[in-house]
């Protein structure tokens, strides 16, 4: 476990009149991994979306070591795997990686090692239109991999991958326990995201909500959204 | 960025076929010269034929031996043109020509009409003279028939009666079977507008791709420093370099072809322009003469070489090329829906082709030819060249569209058009 500061402070966001975050806060201040939870349409997406800047919040602030968190610090500092319909079908999976290679200058050497241990190599030349799920899913991570990001969000990483996919992205995440990056992975499949991480962020009505769930987070989220309670924005700090 | 754009564009397969479909319309375009070439020659050769028998008829008396100095010289000059004709030797038909011009009515042989008929303005057949001479002091010969040289709206001026159509298309439709000559020919027709369909055919959607496919794929490339802005100066780079490099290597494959086929032509052939000049006095007293001599007044028609004229357009389909890149990205940029951009990208040249011309009309002054000869000056009724204001013009209006693409739209608190185009929520 490293020492960071990530901070969301006072963030709120609305699409029209539908309210997603109103003054949420969240406060993580060591490496490792973590999950992110919530109901569909709840606003996952849209938090890592705010975080990266590819939205912008009506109000408040995210933080990365004290700095508010820019175009140019984002790229140099954050990383996001997001849904694979953002690759281009037409472009075979190499391609896609030179891209992120150039801009990032990684090195060749640094390539093949993530590509070994994704297990691409097999499919990194066919068009992306002609990979499975799973593959494409192994092939955003590759690209997300390559920056050597302190942050890494992961949106919904486990969605729909064949047993030897989830088996690989798992690998992953208990590797990196011990690195000095900060991830965090939203999901819907809590059983896989209880082997890798017992510390969860929670999406609760307009608000974040940090805990750790020593029970699992089955049982946290059965509590949090299939009964009905009264819950005021919440803060939460790790 | 720039490999990245043009490995896209490469994957979806659009270079090649770009360049292949332009490259079968400019062989067919010649081809078709050809043809309808040697269809008219041989149309020419027969109409020649009965209207020298039919002179013969009408001459008295009725012995040659008998005829008039002036009958003898006027039909052998005729059978020699019709001679010339026949061995497709446009050197002597022209020198024929020049010699017609000495005559009191200058005549075709093979029009059977004398060539101040069919309502052309004398101004049109002081052209045709001054071509002629032209071409003799270049040792340059015709294109094949010779006829007489036309203004581009003659068609409209002049009321050509229905029995007299075909008189007036044999006098004045010119075919333009070499290399050069087919490129002077596109740009009379619009041949750069039907470029500009095919290449935006394929390159139509440049910037439209990246939203289709209900993803936004921009939101990907925004993560690795390839913003808005940037992404599209990128894409404006390579869609203007690739048009030109695609329009240029057609027709650099073409022109080989051309020369294999008919040759290229002599770059010092006489092309019609209108500037600025002396006032035409016509030698002849033919009716229209003295009334229409300066039918374009203050400008006067003049002739440059045709390699001046294809420089001039050369640089003015560059300023096309660069004004049709900056306009599909700012349609792309508003419309956003690949198919719907495509269509507009593809059909608005094609407008340009049938819309008629006016000063309301944009393509007019977007008019090749018109722009490059100057008889858009006098459509305008203008003194001076029109050719730097235009393509001024196009530079600013490129750089507007330019600069409305790049403009950042009005942030919308809350993101909605990320949200909706990503499914994220």
């Amino acid at each position: 476990m490293v020492k960071m500061n990530f901070e969301i402070k006072d963030l709120s966001f609305a699409y029209r009149r539908h309210p997603v975050f109103i003054e949420a806060n969240l406060t993580l201040m060591t490496s490792g991994v973590y999950g992110l939870v919530g109901p569909n349409g709840s606003g996952k997406s849209t938090l890592f979306n705010l975080i990266t800047g590819l939205l912008h919040p009506t109000q408040g602030a995210i933080t990365l070591d004290g700095t508010v968190l820019t175009p140019n610090l984002v790229f140099a500092n954050v990383a996001y795997a997001q849904d694979s319909s953002v690759l281009y079908p037409y472009l075979t999976g190499r391609d896609h990686i030179r891209f992120v290679a150039l801009q990032h200058h990684v090195a060749a050497a640094r390539i093949a090692a993530v590509s070994e241990q994704l297990e691409i190599t097999q499919f990194v030349d066919q068009r992306v239109s002609s990979l499975s799920q799973g593959q494409k899913q192994r092939l955003m991570i590759v690209l997300a991999l390559l920056p050597e990001a302190r942050l890494l969000l992961m949106d919904e990483p486990l969605n729909g991958l064949d047993p030897d996919s989830v088996m690989i992205i798992r690998n992953l995440l208990e590797d990196f326990k011990s690195t000095a990056q900060m991830v965090i992975v939203s999901s819907h499949n809590l059983d896989e995201l209880d082997k890798v991480t017992d510390q969860i962020i929670f999406k609760v009505d307009q608000g974040l909500q940090f805990e750790t769930v020593a029970d699992g987070a089955e049982a946290r989220y059965a509590e949090l959204y299939h009964h009905a309670r009264p819950v005021k924005a919440g803060d939460g700090h790790a | 960025m720039v490999r990245l754009e043009l490995t896209k564009l490469w994957r979806q397969n659009k270079l090649i076929p770009c360049i292949v479909l332009l490259l079968i319309l400019m062989v067919g375009s010649l081809e078709a010269s050809t043809f309808m070439q040697g269809q008219r020659l041989n149309t020419a050769e027969e109409t020649s034929e009965q209207w020298i028998k039919l002179l013969k008829k009408t001459i008295q008396p009725k012995d040659p031996k008998q005829w008039l100095p002036k009958d003898k010289s006027a039909m052998q000059l005729l059978e020699k043109q019709l001679v010339d004709l026949k061995r497709r030797d446009g050197m002597a038909l022209r020198k024929d020509a020049v010699e017609q011009f000495t005559q009191i009515s200058p005549m075709i042989s093979y029009s059977g009409n004398v060539i101040v008929d069919s309502n052309l303005h004398s101004g049109e057949v002081e052209a045709t003279r001054k071509e002629l001479l032209y071409l003799q002091r270049h040792n340059l010969a015709t294109m094949l028939p010779l006829t007489i040289r036309t203004n581009p709206q003659t068609a409209l001026t002049n009321t050509v009666s229905v029995d007299q159509r075909n008189v007036f298309q044999e006098l004045t439709q010119r075919f333009y079977v070499r290399g050069w000559e087919q490129i002077w020919l596109w740009s009379t027709v619009g041949g750069l507008l039907v470029a500009l369909a095919v290449i935006n055919m394929f390159l139509g959607d440049i910037l439209a791709n990246e939203y289709d496919s209900q993803s936004d794929h921009t939101a990907w490339l925004r993560l690795h420093n390839y913003g808005q802005a940037k992404m599209v100066l990128t894409k404006l780079g390579v869609h203007f370099v690739l048009s030109c490099l695609m329009l240029f290597t057609a027709l650099g494959i073409f022109l080989v072809y051309a020369w294999l086929r008919n040759g290229l032509g002599d770059l010092r052939y006489p092309v019609q322009a209108w500037a600025l000049g002396k006032k035409v006095i016509s030698p002849y007293s033919w009716p229209t003469a003295t009334e229409e001599a300066n039918y374009f007044a203050p400008l006067q028609i003049t002739f440059i070489p045709l390699a001046r004229y294809l420089g001039l357009f050369g640089f003015f389909g560059f300023a096309i090329l660069f004004l049709n890149s900056t306009l599909t990205l700012l349609i792309n940029r508003l419309v956003k829906i690949r198919l719907l951009a495509l269509l507009i990208m593809v059909v608005l040249p094609v407008i340009g082709l049938v819309l008629p011309a006016s000063i309301y009309n944009p393509f007019t002054y977007l008019n090749s030819d018109w722009v490059v000869s100057n008889y858009l000056g006098y459509f305008l009724r203008q003194r001076s060249s029109v050719y730097p204001w235009i393509i001024g013009g196009i530079g600013i209006i490129a750089v507007g569209c330019l600069l409305l693409t790049i403009m950042p739209l009005r942030r919308k608190l809350g993101g909605l058009k990320l949200a909706k185009s990503s499914g994220a929520v």
